[in-house]
């Protein structure tokens, strides 16, 4: 009982507790409601820091609570999991600030920020999940949590919107539970074990196996947006863009994919899913989900619908990684994880300074906004050539790996599907660029108001011009230790190595 | 320069590319006023890449392993000629630019400019495809600014096909540089390349390869975005687009194919045999041409032949290869410069001083860069000829003709075209209005110059033998004919030619596509988004039209009326009796087994 057993606690705990009291604080207290916000934000990165020194130098920091029968509460940091954790902490503290400058003039702030904190906490909570149990408590809490978010506005489409959320959410969720439970009577109740559960390779009969590996991947696949399961996100842009762009980059579609790496990699292992054959079919619904998800995103004029549809399509590389099941693909998969979430977040705050500063909501009307907002253009243009693959942006290291994991699993195919995604993402990424900076605007755009220094209020300028940095500086230093892609390296090793 | 310390090569490597991307980013975040002393440095962030051509001949190369995939930096005796031209180009086109491009767009013309060039440099003295890739594409996107620049029709169409032909070059270089990585694990291009003989997939590659670099360095029928592109750009960034820009895919197929190790006659033959048919249709294509710069750009294509076709020679018979790679290194210099000299010229004539005596002297030196082009005896471009005579030599016997045959076809028809030009120049030039301006006419004089004394530095790379053999007598006498009966000829259709040559349209084959996209366009049902400008000039943008096909043949409307409909009923509520159901059947499903 030591500091190694707590810490894992500590981290989801410290936004439920803010979330909590920022609960019981009247509208008013914005400051403190700020402030609390801020720094519980604060106080969890400063939390992961030495919780990255450890699992980097293989300590073990594990918190189990028993429950009921062999059920426990298990929360444990393995490098896959810091990883997911210091991607959704400093993504938090970002959104966070961006959340604060983009609502704090709106109305039942007290609600928002307290669901928006216990929100972090389940996802650090699914991050660091150290059995299936405890992984499905935490994605059920984000589902009840990030429902209120989505609903925020209260309008008809907003509250309509919600319910296919829960439509969706929920019937995963029972689907999911199911599965889990059964694995449970199937194999017993296990820990996440890099290489999969030794339980599962000792099982001889494996069609039962195989359908509780797909209820659990498609089960996942909802949040993952996996075609055809991926018909709530674009619905859910109705939500406020900071809870559009942590939807999108960190909490819910980062949750379910993170469900499906962890049911290959640790449920399941390598060599099981292998030896069971479910690869080649989920390598089929990840390359259907990229194309899929980038033909849809061509034909939407609303910026946020077509960021959307571009999420389908981009987080299922992530899931193609996976779904390789070679250690290049992997490599590329999770460095994905880390980067589609840099990438996505800044064009997520992008969408949302135009529509608050101008009113833009459609894509038509972009002409000419390069001008007027240069810094918030300039960062949605980085974010844009990152996900086209352009190096030295980040997503060109996830393009190079998964084609790299492509080829050395003989699969040359996924090449081209990469590549054909990659066309489609400049088919509908460069219009944008090219009407923000190349076009004169149709009508006059409204003025910066002399009072104002910036573009926009600084709060919501700093956020995407930060992460617009990021998703250079990662892929600029792409290959220097503790960068994401050499974390996701050590997690292949440690993975692959038994 | 032993006395220099090692680290000091440590900085400017990476100089190279950081200077001129760091001014580019303070004039992009800088305002209108404090920019004017960044504008006036903006040209000179070429020196460092000077600098290393001059003093860093043998420096041991830079390794900085934590940048991209791990970046080596270094020079060898063969990028060094080509960091030397492309610098020297760069520097005189940006000085160049300060003068001709109004002060009110120089900000935004020197932030891509500037990019262009630290990609454009930078890709020279990458040595691991890491870097080469993303500088490449630096230097791609980058010079899109360019292209558009002047916002009119003709530039944003250009603008379009090449933006549509750098991501397709990017999409052809990636899987070839994925795949070759992936089987010998060579980060260092050289050993990339060595590893590429080896492999299975090799001949794929080497085809991935001259494609994706095909398309900036012109081959056929990748050209069609050169004769728009460089004419649409403002006058110093065609100069850079055609002279430098147009190298740098010719030396991505140097560097990256083991040029001396590989053997492959038939992508050898195709390469030549499409090289020999550009010269030959470039020259013809540009003597057609009203535009100067459009006439300047077809030149190019037919230019990057000869250059091509050492490609092509070294991969039909890797031994030629040494031969061929002189032949390359001597040729592009004298191209670059001569072409820069030749773009810049456009419009020069305008910004000369009133001033008799002076004026009178610019207008004769003007003729200098023509004469060179042509490869009068004793220039640079009759110097650029020989190691081509030299390997004609060594080829096997119908190619040998061949290259004969079109060289002088080529040579006549510069001369032509030239004369043409100068026609086209005079005739632009009485109808400007002068205002003569330093800042325009001297870094013009400057290109002029360099191409004019190239044999300087022909002497300092090692090649006295050509410029000895250039420069006597013997040689005289096969080279003039053609340029002779060239200017005879000019002459005579000048003086009593009486109808005007048609012209052939900038972009050429891009035209077929014309009747097709005027009968689609009747039956397009409109788009909620346009994927590019609307097709305003006479021809069709090629994304707009290929959409057009494939709203005609593929099922566009049916699928995303279909799949919106899909989606909805998915969302109006059976989902989660869908859900329900794939649990069912997998119960049912596993109670049976």
């Amino acid at each position: 009982m030591n500091l190694n057993f707590w810490l894992p606690l500590f981290i989801p705990s410290t936004s439920l507790a803010a979330g909590v009291v920022i609960f019981f604080l009247p509208e008013q207290m914005r400051l403190t409601r700020s402030f609390l916000n801020m720094a519980s934000a604060i106080l969890k990165i400063a939390l992961v820091v030495p919780l990255i020194w450890g699992v980097f130098h293989q300590q073990e920091y594990r918190f189990v609570l028993p429950l009921f029968l062999e059920f426990d509460l298990v929360l444990e940091a393995d490098s896959l999991s810091l990883l997911f954790v210091t991607l959704s902490s400093v993504l938090w503290l970002v959104t966070t600030l961006y959340a604060i400058g983009y609502l704090e003039d709106g109305f039942q702030r007290s609600r928002f920020f307290g669901f928006f904190s216990f929100c972090v906490s389940a996802t650090t909570g699914i991050a660091l999940a150290g059995n299936l149990f405890t992984l499905l408590v935490f994605y059920e809490f984000l589902t009840v949590t990030t429902y209120p978010l989505v609903t925020h506005r209260g309008t008809e489409e907003a509250i309509q919107a919600g319910r296919v959320y829960l439509l969706y959410t929920l019937g995963a969720g029972v689907v999911l539970m199911v599965g889990m439970i059964w694995l449970s009577s199937a194999v017993g109740v296990a820990d996440f074990e890099a290489g999969g559960i030794p339980e599962i390779t000792r099982v001889t009969t494996t069609a039962p196996l195989n359908v509780i590996f797909w209820m659990l991947v498609l089960g996942f696949g909802v949040k993952a947006a996996l075609v055809p399961f991926h018909g709530w996100l674009p619905v859910a842009m109705v939500a406020p863009a900071p809870v559009s762009a942590l939807l999108h980059a960190v909490a819910v579609v980062k949750a379910g994919v993170f469900g499906i790496v962890r049911v290959v990699y640790d449920v399941f292992g390598v060599e099981a899913v292998t030896a069971m054959g479910v690869r080649e079919g989920l390598i089929f619904f990840a390359g259907a989900t990229i194309l899929y998800g980038s033909l849809r995103a061509i034909f939407q004029d609303d910026f946020k619908r077509r960021l959307a549809y571009s999420t389908v399509s981009q987080v299922s590389y992530i899931t193609l990684g996976t779904a390789i099941v070679g250690p290049l693909a992997t490599i590329g998969g999770i460095a994905h994880l880390v980067h589609q979430g840099i990438m996505k977040i800044t064009m997520f705050f992008c969408a949302g300074n135009l529509a608050e500063e101008l009113h833009f909501h459609r894509i038509s009307e972009l002409r000419g906004v390069g001008r007027r907002m240069p810094l918030t253009m300039g960062a949605f243009t980085v974010a844009a050539m990152g996900m086209i693959g352009v190096p030295p942006m980040a997503g060109f290291f996830s393009k190079w790996f998964l084609s790299l994991g492509a080829l050395e699993a003989d699969m040359p195919f996924i090449i081209g599907v990469l590549l054909l995604s990659s066309i489609l993402n400049a088919a509908y990424f460069l219009p944008i660029i090219y009407y923000a900076w190349f076009c004169e605007p149709e009508h006059p755009l409204p003025e910066r108001p002399a009072t104002q220094r910036w573009e926009i209020h600084p709060y919501l300028l700093l956020p995407p011009v930060f992460t617009a940095l990021v998703t250079v500086l990662l892929g600029l230093l792409a290959a220097m230790p503790l960068s994401p892609l050499s974390w996701a390296r050590l997690i292949m090793f440690r993975e692959y190595t038994p | 320069m032993n006395s220099l310390h090692p680290l000091t090569w440590t900085f400017v490597f990476p100089a190279v590319i950081v200077l001129p991307l760091l001014v580019a980013l303070a004039l992009a975040v800088g305002n209108e006023r404090k920019s004017r002393w960044l504008l006036t440095l903006a040209p000179w962030t070429a020196m460092p890449a000077l600098f290393l051509v001059l003093f860093g001949g043998d420096t041991p190369d830079v390794h900085l392993p934590f940048i991209l995939l791990g970046t080596t930096l270094g020079l060898d005796a063969f990028s060094r000629v080509f960091l030397l031209f492309t610098s020297l180009l760069w520097w005189m086109a940006g000085l160049h630019a300060l003068g001709y491009i109004p002060s009110n767009r120089q900000r935004e013309f020197f932030g891509f400019f500037l990019a262009a060039m630290a990609g454009n440099l930078g890709l020279l003295i990458a040595r691991d495809i890491g870097s080469f890739y993303a500088l490449y594409a630096l230097m791609s996107f980058a010079s899109y600014g360019l292209v558009v620049h002047l916002r009119n029709d003709p530039a944003r169409y250009a603008g379009n096909v090449y933006l549509v032909l750098v991501v397709l070059g990017e999409m052809l270089l990636f899987p070839a540089l994925a795949a070759g990585y992936a089987a010998s694990e060579q980060l260092l291009i050289a050993d990339w390349a060595a590893a590429l003989a080896e492999n299975p997939n090799g001949p794929m590659l080497t085809i991935l390869l001259l494609l994706g670099f095909g398309i900036k360095a012109g081959i056929l029928p990748l050209h069609i975005w050169l004769p728009l592109a460089h004419p649409a750009a403002p006058t110093p960034a065609s100069a850079v687009l055609s002279g430098a820009m147009i190298k740098a895919g010719l030396f991505g197929m140097t560097v990256f194919l083991p040029l001396g190790a590989l053997q492959s006659a038939p992508i050898g033959a195709t390469v030549m045999v499409l090289s020999l048919a550009a010269a030959v249709f470039g020259a013809g294509a540009a003597i057609t041409q009203t535009h100067p710069k459009a006439l300047l750009a077809y030149s190019s294509i037919s230019k990057m032949g000869p250059m091509t076709f050492a490609v092509g020679a070294a991969l039909y018979e890797p031994t030629l290869w040494p031969l061929a790679a002189t032949g390359i290194l001597i040729f592009a210099m004298y191209h670059a410069l001569t072409k820069g000299a030749l773009f810049l010229s456009v419009g020069a004539a305008a910004a000369f001083p009133t001033a008799k005596p002076v004026r009178t002297l610019l207008v004769l030196t003007g003729f200098l860069p023509l004469l060179v082009f042509a490869g009068f005896p004793a220039t640079g471009g009759a110097i650029a000829k020989l190691p081509f005579k030299d390997l004609k030599a060594a080829l096997p016997a119908p190619w040998a003709a061949w290259l004969n045959a079109v060289l002088l076809l080529v040579a006549f028809a510069t001369v032509v075209l030239l004369f043409r030009f100068e026609l086209l120049l005079i005739r632009d030039a009485k109808a400007a209005t002068p205002h003569p301006s330093r800042r325009i006419w001297i870094p013009w004089l400057g290109v002029v110059l360099m191409s004019a004394m190239i044999h300087i530095a022909y002497f300092g790379l090692g090649w006295e033998g050509y410029v000895d053999a250039a420069l006597s007598p013997g040689a005289w006498g096969a080279v003039l004919p053609p340029l002779l009966i060239g200017l005879f000829f000019s002459l005579a259709v000048w003086r009593w030619g009486r109808r005007p040559i048609p012209t052939l349209p900038p972009g050429d084959i891009l035209h077929l596509f014309r009747p097709l996209s005027r009968f689609l366009t009747r039956l397009t049902p409109p788009f909620p988004v346009r994927l590019i400008s609307r097709p305003t000039s006479s021809a069709l943008p090629i994304v707009a039209g290929t959409l057009r096909i494939m709203q005609k043949w593929l099922p566009v409307k049916p699928f995303l009326e279909g799949s919106g409909q899909i989606e909805k009923w998915l969302m109006e509520g059976p989902l989660a009796g869908t859900l329900v159901l794939i649990l069912f059947l997998s119960m049912i499903l596993a109670l049976a087994l």
